[in-house]
This record gives C-alpha cells, structure tokens and sequence, in this order.
C-alpha cells in the first residue's frame, strides 16, 4: 500500500489503530507482515505506537450520583418552563403586546407634556387665565352687581367694565369707562385697582365713585370712606408715584392738560345717581343736557349755544326727560319740541332726538 | 460492528425520544452527560455554566422533540449543540462581566499530563514533550485532537462540529500529527534505546 505524506497519518486509519492497540500480541510474521504493507521500518512502527498511546485519553466519568443530580435539575427546570410556558396563555401573551406598544406610546406622551409645561406656559397659563367679563349698562339704566370677590358695583347708565371671572396675581384689576360707585371688600394683601382713561386708582378697601366717560376728557372720583390712591402710567403728581385721596374729596383728573382739581364737595353730589337721583349743583346747561341726555337715551340738541354757559341747581327724582325739562323751563328761556323716531334702513329705530331753542 | 450496533441502538432511542419516551431521553442524558461535560470544560472553564449549557441542550430537545430531525449520529449531534449553546450563552453573558473571560470564538483549554492515560511503554519525557506539543498547538487544533482521539468522531462529524470543510478537516490533521511526531521523534528514539537497554539487563 502506497503511502502519501507522514506516516503519522496512518493514525487515522481505523484498520491501522486497530493494530497498533494489539501490537505486542501479535506474532513476529504478522508484524513483519506490516511493516511491508504499509512500507514502515521498526522505529517508524516505534514512534506511531508512542504518538498513539501518547493521545490516549484518560476517559473522563462523572460519578452516578452527580450525573443523577444534574439530571433532576435539568428535570426540573423542564418542569418550571413547562408550568411558565403554560402561564403563558394567549391573554398574558396579547396583554405583553400592548404592553410595550404603550411603553412605546408614552414616550411621546410624556414629551409632549414636558414641552407643553416649559416650553409653552403662555398655552399652559392661558388655561388658568381667568375670563374677561364685560358688563355694560345700557343707557338709561343703572345696573348694580357683585364682583368675585364680592365687592358691590353700581354701573351708571351707558358705562361698562370688564373684570376677570376670578381675581388672580397681586391685584384685582378692573377697567372701566364711564361712571361706576363701588364698595370694595378690604383685601390689603390684593388691592383692587381700577383704571379708568389714564389713570389708575389703587384700593384696598373703601366706597367710592370713578367718572371717567370717554366722551368726557376727564376722571372725576369722589372718596366717600377709606383711603385710595391715584396713579397713572403718564407721569407723576406733585413729585409722587401716587396721589392719595381723602375721604370727601372729589379729584378730577384732566386728560387734556393732564391737572389734578381737589374739590372738596359733599360726596352725595356725586354717587346719588346710584340711589336715582340726578342732582345739579352750579352745573351749566350744556352739561346738564349731556346727562340728561345719557340718562334718558335721547339725543338732546341745543341749537341756541348762548344758553349752554347758564348755570343751575337742580334736584330730580323720578321724573321723566319729558317732565324735567318742563321743570327746567320754568327758571330757563327755552323751548323744546320732539322728532318722532326715524326708522332706519335696518329696521330699527334711532334715537329720538330733543330740539331746545330758545324763546 | 458493535460500533455499527450502537449507532443503530442510538438512532432507535433518537426515535423514541421523538414520540416522547422520557426514559429513554433520561437515558440519553446520563450517557452523554460526562463526555459533553468533558468536551464544555475545555471550551470554557466554569462547571456550573457548562452543566447549565448541557442541561439546557436537552430541555431544548425535549421541548421540540416532535420537531427534531434525525440524526447520523447522536453523539456529534449532542457535541456540537453544546459547543453552539455554550459559544451563545457565552456571547449573551460576556456584557456581564467585568474582566473579559477570552475571544468570542472558543478556545481550547491546556491539557494536563493526568488527562492522558499512563502507558509502560512511554517514558514520562516522552509524555512531558508530547504534552508541550500539544499544548502549544492552535486552539482549533487541540480541538480536533479531542473530538478525534477522545470523542472518536469521524472527519465528517468534525467538520460539522468545527463547521468547515472535510478536507480542511484532514488538512488540519495532516499538520497536527505531523508536528506532534517530530516533536516526540528524537525523544522516542531515545526512550525505546533505554528501555531496550533495561529490558537487555533484565535479561
């Protein structure tokens, strides 16, 4: 048999590693007998019998005992996967589904709250930022109401005020135009304040009356109890960030000239109107017209302006434009005729309008 | 042809165990068991992993027993499932720990002069320096060395086990016996002089 390569390959012959374990039994012709077939000499024989009794690996056995215990362990682990495996039941298996498909959604979730709470606090606050509530008095007419934090506003006719559904931060803000008598609850921690035109009037408790009708280029407030004070955003009176007002002084703010008039005047001349009285005092004809005017929801014309400058003392109660201006016609040269409603292209009605001439 | 018989002995268990006897699974076990764990500890050297991985081979085969394709050879089968489950398990666990234990690819661990059988006829320097040889070959090499000379498999199943070819497989072989009988051939000589020389005075 020709040999290709080592003779140590001849070890991985099974015929030839069969020999070599039997060797010393093997009588001299047969080993002879070898040594031609596979063209070894004797030391070539030597060597291949040292290599291979060289590689004899020493059988490595686990006692019975410890293969026994491994294999009662793996028996049991079988059983636990088995028992886990049944656990396992098509609900578990749906319900660990949607598991991580919302362990997966929350993460935007979560995200966007996050950008929602630092990033967009106008959204957020707009939220908790309370209504605007408008009142308006229709002219002619008085309303009295109660703000949230349950101070009492009279309204007079034809003014508004806006104020949020609920106070909140350092003030309680009020905006008003028109004329308004409040009564505000003591609150020295939130003073209320009102700003009417330019000016802004700071209160922590008192009753007073603001006069500040946009068609009129003056505020006019009048304290009847407690303390308030008077600021406004276009500068500084006599030197102060604010003017305090005292009980019974009326202050008029003049917008035009930006002056203060302290008068000190009886406060009622002012805030009856809330109980419906209309009370002139040393008041001219034009500016009693005006209320008048405002009072009744009538369009007044004085068409002789030499009457306008004639002052007058009056007080009414009750009466009708109609009646009053009978009245006043008693101490004043003039005469008044009506023009009946002109029917608009809408359909409504405009207001009906007093002529006043002279006699 | 009683190794023929076993095979045949073995491929008829394989069956059994895919109808599901366990007896003959709990049999399988404590046969292989000894020679898998063998062949595991020198891959990677932690017993309690090694029976773990071996434990965890045959739950899988019982698990999937209806699915289980037959085999040539049980023996191989059981080998390479070990080495695969090991080389995995190794993989997953290796993030765990703090000092790399080795590369990915196993490695043959060194063998030591009691894991080899004492014979008369060898003089202790002639183990010494095989051993060394031994010891000094490539990883894969002492692989084959084992799964040849102590697992008996044949070229074929060492392919599989080692996942290459047949004939790298011999290649391989060619080379390690090679430089295994040069490292044992002027030694050899010497040894057989002496003991000739011992035998001479005996007589």
């Amino acid at each position: 048999m020709k040999r290709s390569g080592d003779i140590s390959i001849l070890l991985t012959d099974t015929k030839f590693r069969k020999i070599l374990s039997g060797w010393s039994d093997l009588s001299k012709e047969e080993k002879a007998n070898v040594y031609r077939e596979y063209e070894l000499t004797t030391s070539d024989v030597n060597i291949l019998r040292q290599l291979w009794l060289g590689l004899d690996f020493r059988r490595f056995e686990y006692s019975e005992a410890i293969v026994e215990d491994s294999l009662n362990e793996m028996i049991w682990k079988l059983a636990e996967r088995k028992a886990s495996l049944t656990e396992k039941s098509p609900l578990r298996k749906l319900y660990e589904h949607f598991a991580r498909i919302a362990a997966i959604l929350i993460i935007p979730i979560v995200l966007y709250s996050v950008y929602v709470q630092f990033f967009r606090m106008d959204y957020a606050m707009s939220e908790a930022m309370p209504q605007l509530v408008k009142v308006s008095s229709q002219p002619g007419t008085i309303s009295s109401f109660v703000l949230p934090d349950g101070s009492h506003v009279w309204l007079n006719s034809g003014s508004s005020i806006s104020y949020p559904n609920h106070f909140y931060g350092h003030t309680r803000t009020v905006s008003l135009t028109g004329e308004a008598y409040f009564d505000v609850v003591k609150n020295k921690k939130m003073p209320m304040v009102v700003s009417a035109g330019d000016v802004k009037l700071k209160i922590y408790g008192t009753i007073f009356n603001v006069n500040a009708f946009s068609s009129e280029p003056f505020v006019k407030i009048t304290l009847v109890r407690g303390s308030i004070s008077l600021y406004s955003s276009l500068g500084k009176f006599n030197g102060q960030d604010e003017f305090f007002i005292e009980p019974g002084q009326t202050v008029t703010f003049n917008e035009d000239s930006k002056n203060l008039l302290v008068q000190n005047k009886d406060p009622f001349f002012y805030t009856a109107w809330k109980d419906g009285l209309l009370i002139f005092k040393n008041n001219s004809f034009s500016m009693v017209l005006k209320r008048l005017s405002r009072k009744f929801n009538v369009d007044i014309e004085l068409e002789d302006k030499c009457l306008s400058a004639i002052p007058l003392d009056a007080t009414f109660k009750d009466e009708n434009v109609n009646e009053i201006l009978r009245l006043l016609s008693f101490s004043i040269p003039f005469k008044y005729h009506y023009q009946s409603p002109r029917k608009l292209p809408d359909g409504t009605f405009a207001k009906s309008k007093i002529f006043i001439e002279k006699k | 042809m009683i190794q023929l018989y076993e095979d045949k002995d073995e491929i008829a268990i394989w069956q059994k165990i895919k109808a599901g006897d366990k007896q003959c699974f709990n049999q399988l076990f404590r046969k292989y068991y000894s020679e898998l764990y063998y062949y595991g500890i020198k891959i990677f050297i932690d017993p309690d992993f090694v029976k773990e991985c071996i434990q965890e081979v045959f739950i899988r085969i019982w698990e999937t027993r209806e699915r289980l394709s037959d085999v040539e050879n049980v023996k191989a089968y059981l080998i390479v499932s070990v080495r695969r489950m090991i080389l995995v398990k190794k993989g997953k666990a290796k993030h765990k720990q703090i000092v790399e234990v080795g590369p990915l690819e196993n490695s043959i661990s060194f063998f030591d002069i009691n894991e080899f059988e004492k014979h008369e006829e060898i003089s202790d320097e002639v183990r010494q320096a095989l051993l060394e040889a031994i010891n000094s070959l490539t990883t894969r090499q002492r692989e084959l060395i084992m799964l040849f000379f102590y697992h008996e498999l044949s070229y074929l199943e060492i392919s599989q086990v080692m996942d290459i070819s047949i004939q790298a497989v011999r290649n391989l072989m060619c080379r390690t016996l090679i430089h295994l009988r040069k490292s044992i051939g002027a030694k050899s000589l010497k040894s057989m002089n002496n003991l000739f020389l011992l035998l001479f005075f005996r007589l």
